[in-house]
């Protein structure tokens, strides 16, 4: 039974056996010469080869054994987790498995027969690692899956409104029925009602983190005021258009104005505001303060001395996200200030930039890509979407703005 | 130092806002604001505009929202003159006289016929009112092209579109083809302005909508209207409109609290003169005899 | 130390020196009163909202009718209806869409973000997604408008593309940042510790953040979804101008609803200051700041109940 082994170029060799049977004879008969020939421990395959075909390189196996070549392990079941002893042990009982009928194979099926290293990874094991995998990718997927879309439509935002983006774009005024000219008096409206709306709760917010941050004694008052801040933000901001209306232009008798749709807006974002400078102040050492009372220092001199200078950046940084929230809201002005249209903006000269009183209404950004692209006729879609690109663009900035800030005060942070 | 800054930025702010003020307050001249009908905004930003150039003295803040905001505005008092595409109801006279002390006064400043529209691959040409009312009326039988016309059936489901219910547009829409005692049918694609209206009618094939005929585009179509099935169809034209052979022409109207003065006054008689009613005809609508 | 009567400067020098003591009180009174203004705005916007409800909600609303008719017909002629059903169901059932497909990517980009990518990766996908978070309503809504509805129409042969799936898609888009960063930061509320008991315990990373970290942080992403809810529930003019706009019980994905919000930015304005109508549009008002009201409290309860659990 000694056949010729024929060499596969790779490092394989392949015997042809007539029988199954014959097969393991000889592998259990050679296999020690050829792992002494190549120097390390074989993987063996039995294939049934169809009448006259070929064997395909990578069949399915349909039985696995494995087999344990250290010699340590005592005689096991041919699993993973349980070897055999060693190659020729497990022909000897394969062989017994075949004649007991219990191993049978069909063209092009295949016998493994593993070696089992000491330190190879299980079935359970590998399971386990597909599964991270899977669950990786899937993850990732996911991300992809919401971050591309949204880069896709904002690039798309700003590739139609490429050819209307110009200068004139921006500083001109609206005219011809709203479907020429540019967007200068909405987008200086967009500014008024973001800036004098900061100008309103800057203070109150800061003054407002700061007690929360360094007055607040651990009560449920205190708890009442966090879960109001929390709900301030949660307010839809349609319901804050109410209040504004029901509060400061009939209530507080300011007429629908630029004063009473940034007070709405102060209202709306006070949170924003809240939420970073308590941030801000959290992130000041407690051994700072510390400190500073230790000098005799009084609560409102620890504060203004030692807290405020080193959260500055912080709390700057929550004020340019603050603009960019209220840059961006239409539902709250809708009917405390903004205006479809004003005759007689100024087109040029100091007085384009401030075109508006406290008390007058106004032209705003938002509300203007609202109107023109539900209730104005004859403007082109490319306009549209130019407004669209600018008012993305504008918050996009500021918010830019306002991260890269945050990232460089943390890398310049020294404690 | 930093804390300093902090200080100066608000003071900068500070003093930015009390510019801005002052800046508004020096106003030279009067403004006069002009809220109500979507119908209108058109046509009132298009005076508005025009006037600025005439007199630049006097400022024209137009605004829009429908008929009603108009009404209402007037009366709560935040507009001087309301644009309606509808007249003002017995009630609303009512609260106005309670609330302002005068009686509003009403001025017809144009007409403008409702035209019906629909996407231009419909098949469909002309369509009478029983129809309309039929498609758009509370219980009205027509759900589906089939049972307009058997040239639309392919069309399928008829996608009603119609306007949010208190612009003039809703309110005259009603008066004129369901009749004062009927109410729209629920389920209709509620637009809030009237391009809105013609826009979704250009997207959708199996949408009918009715607004301004001065909203009209390339994309959609204008159904001619027959008052009764199997009277002659008239088409929305600024002709048939004039003659009152079209049979959903409304007037567009201003109101005022009392008879205007001052500004107000100037302004209304200059949109009724001859510059006035070349911007109604420019922008499709039909001008006052 | 005299009184210097050298110059006036010194004088009033002295008094302003003198006075610190009542300065710093004045000052630490409007750090107080600052503090406690949230609580005030929040019951100030209760306040203006239900005034304008009031004569409405305490003057013969019949509830059932309220919140069971699906006809709201508040112009109409022969007889006035306010039924909020449709626009109640339209509303809750865009929340539905929404967070069927904010929550699973919202979830899963914050167990990424957190778990299983650091250093540069994390740092650009956070800022990513903060950026979303900065886009306004009305771009989202003119995007909705004119960009998605064309593409649900060729994609789905919907009749009309304003509908609840363009709304939902949308919505979530907006909400996403919101759950992504609510439930990265309770996933990174989960002590680290709990991580290296199961890393040494052989567990793999998806091992630890289903059997670990799910659990730990259960409360927090809860919150997080909860948090997701209001704001699609709250959102205005986005909604407005994608979901059609049509008072209809949805029967299925591609239908136009209307949602509460859009129907009071919509009809306000047309309303005359105290009649009927006006009152329902204030007591939707209502009933909108009591859903996020206790949808927030729940949410911050939720929260609150890990926190104390933990310390316990």
């Amino acid at each position: 039974m000694s056949l010729p082994a024929s060499d596969g170029g790779d490092g394989s060799r392949y015997v042809n056996a007539d029988t199954l049977e014959d097969a393991l004879a000889i592998i259990a008969e050679r296999h020690d010469d050829w792992s002494r020939q190549t120097g390390y421990p074989l993987c063996l395959e039995i294939v049934c080869q169809r009448p006259g075909g070929t064997v395909h390189p990578r069949g399915r196996s349909r039985y696995n054994f494995f087999v344990d070549t250290s010699g340590s392990a005592a005689d096991g079941a041919g699993t993973e987790l349980d070897p055999y002893g060693g190659v020729s042990s497990a022909a000897t009982e394969l062989i017994r498995l075949r004649r007991a009928g219990r191993l049978d194979l069909r063209a092009g099926q295949r016998i493994r027969l593993w070696h089992r290293e000491m330190f190879s990874a299980t079935s359970l094991e590998r399971r386990k690692r597909i599964r991270e995998a899977v669950a990786r990718s899937v993850f990732s997927i996911m991300v992809t899956a919401l971050v591309i879309p949204v880069l896709a439509i904002i690039a798309y935002l700003f590739f139609r409104a490429a050819p209307v983006i110009s200068p004139a774009f921006l500083f001109e005024n609206p005219k011809d029925g709203m479907t020429g000219g540019g967007i200068w008096a909405p987008l200086v409206g967009t500014f008024y009602l973001a800036i004098i709306s900061l100008c309103i709760d800057a203070p109150i917010g800061i003054l407002a983190a700061i007690y929360l941050n360094e007055y607040a004694p651990d009560n449920w008052f205190t708890r009442m005021i966090n879960l109001a801040v929390v709900n301030l933000a949660g307010v839809p901001s349609i319901v804050h258009g109410l209040f504004g209306f029901g509060a400061f232009v009939l209530a507080a008798r300011m007429g629908a104005s630029v004063l009473a749709a940034s007070c709405t807006l102060a209202v709306m974002s006070l949170p924003v505001i809240i939420t970073c400078t308590r941030e801000a102040l959290a992130s000041v050492p407690m051994s700072f303060r510390e400190a500073c009372w230790n000098l005799g220092a009084t609560r409102w001199q620890t504060i203004r001395t030692i807290v405020l200078p080193n959260s500055f950046g912080g709390i700057l940084t929550g004020v340019i996200f603050e603009i960019c929230r209220t840059a961006g809201e239409t539902a709250p002005i809708l009917f405390t200030g903004v205006v479809f249209y004003m005759s007689g903006l100024p087109d040029h000269g100091l007085e384009s930039v401030l075109p508006y009183g406290l008390f007058d209404q106004c032209l705003a950004l938002q509300y203007h890509l609202f109107i023109s692209s539900t209730q104005m006729t004859g403007v082109t879609e490319e306009t549209l979407f130019g407004m669209a690109a600018v008012l993305v663009g504008l918050t996009l900035t500021i918010n830019s703005v306002s991260i890269s800030m945050r990232i460089y005060l943390r890398s310049r942070k020294k404690w | 130092m930093s804390c300093k800054m902090w200080i100066g930025c608000i003071g900068v702010g500070m003093l930015s806002l009390s510019v801005t003020g002052c800046g508004g307050e020096k106003g030279d001249g009067t403004t006069i604001t002009a809220t109500g009908s979507d119908t209108m905004v058109n046509v009132a930003q298009a005076w508005a505009e025009e006037y600025a150039k005439r007199n630049p003295k006097i400022k024209v803040d137009v605004n829009g929202g429908g008929s009603g905001r108009g009404i209402s505005s007037l009366i709560n008092g935040t507009c001087d003159m309301a644009n309606a595409s509808r007249k003002m109801e017995d009630k609303e006279r009512a609260t106005c006289k309670e609330k302002r002390g005068e009686e509003p006064v009403e001025h017809v400043v144009g007409y403008d016929a409702l035209a019906v529209y629909v996407h231009k691959d419909n098949p469909l040409d002309s369509i009478s009112i029983e129809q309309l009312a039929e498609i758009y009326g509370d219980g009205g039988a027509s759900e589906n092209w089939s049972q307009v016309s058997d040239a639309a059936a392919s069309l399928g489901k008829i996608v009603r579109v119609s306007r949010q219910n208190n612009s003039g547009t809703y309110v005259y829409f009603r008066e004129a083809v369901l009749g004062k005692e009927r109410d729209y049918k629920l389920g209709s694609v509620d637009q809030s302005g009237s391009k809105d209206v013609v826009a979704l009618v250009a997207r959708t094939p199996a949408a009918i909508g009715y607004s301004g005929m001065g909203y009209a585009t390339d994309e959609v179509k204008m159904l001619k209207i027959s008052k009764a099935k199997g009277e002659p169809a008239v088409a929305p034209t600024v002709d048939n409109a004039k003659s009152g052979a079209y049979p959903i022409t409304r007037p567009l109207h201003i109101y005022t609290v009392g008879e205007p003065t001052g500004a107000a006054k100037e302004y209304i008689e200059w949109i009724l003169s001859e510059a006035g009613q070349k911007v109604v005809t420019d922008l499709g609508y039909v001008p006052v005899q | 130390m005299g009184i210097p009567t050298t110059s006036v400067a010194a004088r009033v020098r002295h008094v302003w020196r003198l006075s610190e003591r009542l300065r710093e009180k004045a000052i630490e009174w409007a750090i107080r009163i600052c503090g406690w203004s949230a609580i005030f705005f929040v019951l100030a916007i209760f306040f203006f909202v239900f005034r304008e409800a009031a004569p409405m909600l305490l003057g013969g609303l019949d509830f059932k009718e309220f919140f069971t008719s699906p006809n709201w017909r508040p112009t109409s002629q022969v007889r006035p209806e306010y039924g909020i059903l449709a626009l109640l169901v339209g509303s809750l059932s865009l929340a539905g869409v929404a967070m069927a497909v904010a929550v699973p990517f919202g979830l899963g980009a914050a167990v990424f973000i957190s778990e299983f990518c650091g250093g540069k990766t994390k740092e650009t996908l956070k800022i990513v997604i903060e950026l979303l978070a900065a886009v306004p309503s009305i771009v989202w809504g003119f995007v909705g408008l004119f960009v998605l509805a064309p593409l649900i129409v060729e994609w789905t042969g919907a009749q009309v593309g304003v509908n609840l799936l363009n709304a939902g898609i949308v919505v979530a888009l907006m909400s996403v940042p919101i759950i992504v960063s609510i439930g990265e930061d309770a996933l990174k509320a989960v002590p680290d510790s709990y991580r290296e008991a199961a890393l040494s315990l052989g567990a793999s990373r998806w091992e630890i953040v289903y059997r670990v970290l799910f659990p730990a942080a259960k409360n927090g992403l809860l919150a997080a979804v909860l948090l997701g809810v209001g704001r699609a529930i709250g959102e205005t003019m986005a909604v407005l101008m994608c979901t059609g706009h049509s008072i209809n019980i949805p029967h299925s994905l591609l239908d136009p609803i209307r949602a509460l919000t859009a129907t009071i930015a919509t009809e306000l304005g047309d309303t005359v200051e105290g009649d009927e109508h006006w009152q329902a549009l204030f007591t939707i008002g209502v009933v909108l700041f009591t859903i996020t009201f206790v949808i927030n409290l729940t949410a911050d309860l939720v929260v609150k109940g890990i926190r104390s659990e933990k310390s316990a």
